[in-house]
């Protein structure tokens, strides 16, 4: 037997990524900071659950009102980028960091099966945590209430993609970031905080470039925004905004395979 | 004759007493700050922290010059209140990048073994590490107010010099130990407990801003001003508003700022709670 | 014969810091030793022969391929790393068969193969154990059975023995000597002399990123011939041995060791000395000789003396 037979080709694309999946979803999903992210989106539910023994009196708000209230501000504005941010950045720098990224590469198949595998884990982790928290907010906040849960059923189902589309987009980009950085954690926060932050909310064009804007703008039902974000805060039309999240992310997802196929990784004790 | 012993096996107490130096815990804070400091993002941060500092001299400048600006922007203890508050997205990031590896690293790499097995106790590895952290956050938070508290006094001493303006000292100070030391406290924590410094930073970046967006639905559900007990954030806000008896916010108007007080020491004394129980030396494999 | 992993001129550098210069060998079927003191360049080798990192300049071929952006070529090539890192949560069997899954085998091909390699590497009583629960020597055993465990053609062991008990290392010294006689290539790294001897005589001994010799151990030291044999005689009559053999033109030394009362000589051409003392061996009762510095660690200390 020559040489040249013993160097098969690689293993195809899909078979290669759907093993890399299984072996990552195992160690992204049953781990305690899993756990612990899935308690923190929980909060609305618990919150909900509170709301419904100890109504207060005079409620300012319907139960699905609120609800839109948690979807834009906790949901979309705030803690998906931050899950996006935990679990993205990891994406293969935990993989770095542990010092397992040998066994990968030191397998028949390429480097851009590994990285779809990783990051298709990734999206059935954040959905897996974050759609439970979801329906079931929506479901203690608008259960049993006059308008009922079919009155906002559509929007559940709009909200649920806009949470989806979010997760997919903010992950593609902190993928990006961490394959590239050594360090992904502060400048990530400081896109999240200083540019996703205050630059949405400036007038003129400015929250063209950034993520938040477009995200907000899938949630039909978003509530009024108030002081500078009221004055100065854009929305665009759903069409436009999934056209652009969903380019965003994939341009992110290209450039992250890009660096990680050429990339070498020094991997010692 | 023979030198050589068969032990009985009983239980025997260990008389020995450890004579420990005192002041355990500074070599502990010095080489962790002059590990720190030894990167450009630490200097960096602290760099990018401090302009505000000129923004505000520059503020307190232009009031000298046109008198009459001071019934817009008065140079008042709503200046100091208004800079420390606008600290803390640094004093988050400085503690997501200083303080968030400090226990982690140790737990992860073994390195808490070498501290124990020096002459040192538990007592001293923590506040070694709070001392680390404390420094650090001090310096974009207390050190630039007390700065600024100087120049606006020097370029504003017909407004600030006069007695009543001399409690502003305390004040400054009052207000960075209410924010550094639970954020001190949540961010050890959260070392301790996630051995990665990554999920470290980030697990206090969810539970900070979780818990402030967590009031602020809550606050639209039921409008209650005790919804700012749920935020870390808006604790710190009121006992700032009370340290400084300037106009609380909207939210947090009728909110007594005792309990929010209360609060956050029942967060730092539950953090030295877990800090003590999570740090140790041996890990039990179940 | 094709050799299955060559070095032409390769050298790499991280930075300023020059980790392998100018290096050029050829691998085929056998055992390979890698030796070198800490710093020496074995792991950056290593990385290079494996494809984990691409040489800054000259070639490095894995079975006729680039070993960089070839994964191909790991249908046949195992690697077992110096890095204590495994998936903890998972059970030894789980472990390797996942791996095993991605060159390739279906489940149940894989629980098989990676259940005969646990079997190898005497871990079957813990493959159902979690991982993290294992000691250093399992950990570093199961390591060995997911390199194992898809048969490969090229084998890298980084540090293959660290953490193992005598027994162990025993058994495992034995499976690589295996391996080289199924026609295998192992390239072993380690730094435990006396234990890489047992596994083979074929060296590669490198040191401040360059090769400083490669090939049979024993001939490597004939060609160290700078540097005398030494040899220890054990006779019944030292003395009278020394005074015949003092007349050797290519002897540099002789002496008696006061403890033992054996006879230290150092020779220039061992076939005469040796054919001389086999003359006198009767005569002046020569129990035993042996060369005592055919060894690694004396062939490297020269070599690197040079």
């Amino acid at each position: 037997m020559t040489t040249e037979d013993q160097a098969l080709p690689i293993r195809p694309l899909w078979p290669a990524a759907k093993d890399v999946f299984f072996i990552s979803i195992e160690r992204m999903l049953p781990r305690p900071r899993s756990f612990w992210v899935f308690v923190l989106l929980a909060l609305p539910v618990f919150f909900g659950v509170l709301l419904r023994i100890y109504p207060p009196k005079g409620l300012p708000l319907t139960g699905f009102e609120l609800y839109g209230i948690v979807i834009a501000l906790f949901f979309i504005r705030n803690l998906l980028p931050l899950v996006a941010l935990l679990f993205g950045s990891a994406l293969i720098s935990d993989a770095v960091d542990s010092k397992t990224l040998t066994y990968f590469l030191t397998r028949p198949i390429s480097r851009l099966s590994i990285f779809l595998g990783e990051f298709m884990a990734y999206i059935v982790t954040v959905l897996t945590l974050t759609v439970p928290c979801v329906v079931f907010t929506y479901l203690v906040l608008c259960l049993g209430t006059p308008q009922g849960t079919g009155f906002g059923a559509p929007d559940l189902v709009q909200d649920l993609g806009a949470c989806a589309l979010t997760l997919f987009t903010y992950g593609g980009v902190f993928a990006l970031l961490g394959v590239s950085l050594k360090r992904p954690l502060i400048p990530g926060l400081l896109f999240l905080f200083v540019w996703e932050g205050f630059v949405a909310n400036f007038p003129g064009d400015a929250p063209n470039y950034t993520l938040t804007a477009y995200a907000r703008s899938l949630i039909r039902h978003r509530p009024a925004e108030e002081g500078l974000a009221e004055l100065f805060s854009k929305f665009f039309p759903v069409g436009e905004s999934v056209l652009v999240l969903g380019i965003v992310g994939v341009v992110s997802l290209a450039l992250a395979i890009w660096i990680f196929s050429r990339r070498e990784y020094v991997i010692s004790s | 004759m023979s030198t050589s012993q068969i032990y009985e096996q009983h239980y025997r107490r260990l008389d020995a007493s450890i004579p420990l130096r005192a002041q355990r815990w500074i070599p502990i804070a010095r080489e962790g700050l002059k590990a720190l400091v030894g990167f450009r993002a630490f200097l960096g941060l602290i760099a990018i922290a401090w302009l505000p500092v000129f923004g505000r001299l520059v503020q307190v400048y232009f009031t000298t010059r046109f008198p009459e600006a001071r019934r817009i922007v008065p140079v008042d203890d709503k200046l100091f209140f208004d800079f420390m508050g606008m600290q803390i997205p640094w004093m988050l990031l400085m503690s997501a990048y200083a303080g968030a590896g400090l226990i982690a690293n140790d737990m992860r790499t073994g390195g808490l073994l070498l501290y124990l097995s020096r002459p040192l106790t538990l007592g001293d590895y923590i506040l070694g590490k709070v001392s680390i952290l404390f420094a650090s956050l001090s310096m974009v938070t207390m050190i630039p107010g007390l700065v600024l508290l100087l120049g606006a006094r020097s370029l504003a001493p017909d407004v600030l010099g006069d007695a009543s303006h001399l409690l502003l000292l305390p004040k400054i100070i009052a207000f960075a130990l209410v924010m550094i030391l639970p954020t001190t406290g949540l961010v050890l924590v959260m070392s301790a407990l996630a051995r990665n410094p990554r999920f470290a930073g980030l697990g206090f970046f969810f539970v900070f801003v979780g818990t402030t967006v967590a009031q602020g639905i809550a606050w639209q559900a039921t409008r209650s001003p005790y919804a700012g007990l749920v935020s870390i954030q808006a604790c710190m806000r009121r006992v700032g508003e009370w340290i400084f008896q300037v106009k609380p916010t909207r939210m947090t108007a009728d909110l007594p700022a005792e309990w929010a007080l209360l609060v956050l020491a029942v967060l730092c004394l539950g953090c030295l709670f877990i800090l003590k129980t999570r740090v140790r030396a041996v890990e039990i494999v179940k | 014969m094709t050799a299955r992993v060559v070095f032409k001129k390769a050298s790499r550098w991280y930075g300023p810091v020059m980790a392998l210069n100018d290096v050029s060998f050829e691998l085929g079927p056998g055992v390979y030793g890698l030796l070198g003191p800490n710093g020496a360049g074995k792991s950056s080798l290593l990385k290079l022969a494996s494809g984990q990192l691409r040489p800054s300049q000259g070639t490095v071929e894995l079975l006729g391929r680039p070993a960089f952006g070839s994964p191909g070529v790991f249908h046949s090539v195992g690697l077992c790393s110096d890095t204590d890192a495994l998936f903890e949560d998972f059970t030894g069997l789980q472990f390797v068969s996942a791996l095993l899954s991605l060159n390739g085998f279906d489940e149940t091909e894989a629980r098989k193969l990676a259940t005969e390699a646990i079997e190898t590497v005497d871990l079957k009583d813990a493959m159902h154990r979690k991982v993290g629960g294992y000691s250093k020597g399992m950990r570093q055993r199961i390591k060995l059975a997911q390199a194992l465990a898809h048969r490969p053609e090229v084998l890298f062991l980084d540090e293959p023995l660290t953490g193992m008990d005598p027994q162990n290392r025993r058994r495992i010294s034995d499976l690589m000597r295996r391996l080289g006689e199924e026609g295998r290539t192992v390239l072993v790294s380690t730094h435990i002399l006396h234990e890489l001897e047992q596994v083979t005589r074929r060296v590669l001994l490198i040191h401040n990123g360059r090769v400083l010799a490669e090939g049979d151990l024993g001939e490597i030291r004939d060609l160290l011939d700078r540097h005398p044999r030494s040899v220890r005689i054990k006779a019944a009559d030292s003395r009278g041995l020394a005074r015949e053999l003092v007349v050797l033109p290519d002897l540099v030394s002789l002496s008696i060791e006061e403890a033992t009362g054996h006879l230290l000589a150092e020779i220039r051409k061992p076939d005469a000395f040796f054919a001389k003392v086999q003359e006198l061996s009767a005569a002046c009762g020569v129990e035993e000789m042996w060369v005592t510095d055919e060894n690694l660690e004396s062939v490297f200390s020269y070599l690197v003396s040079k």
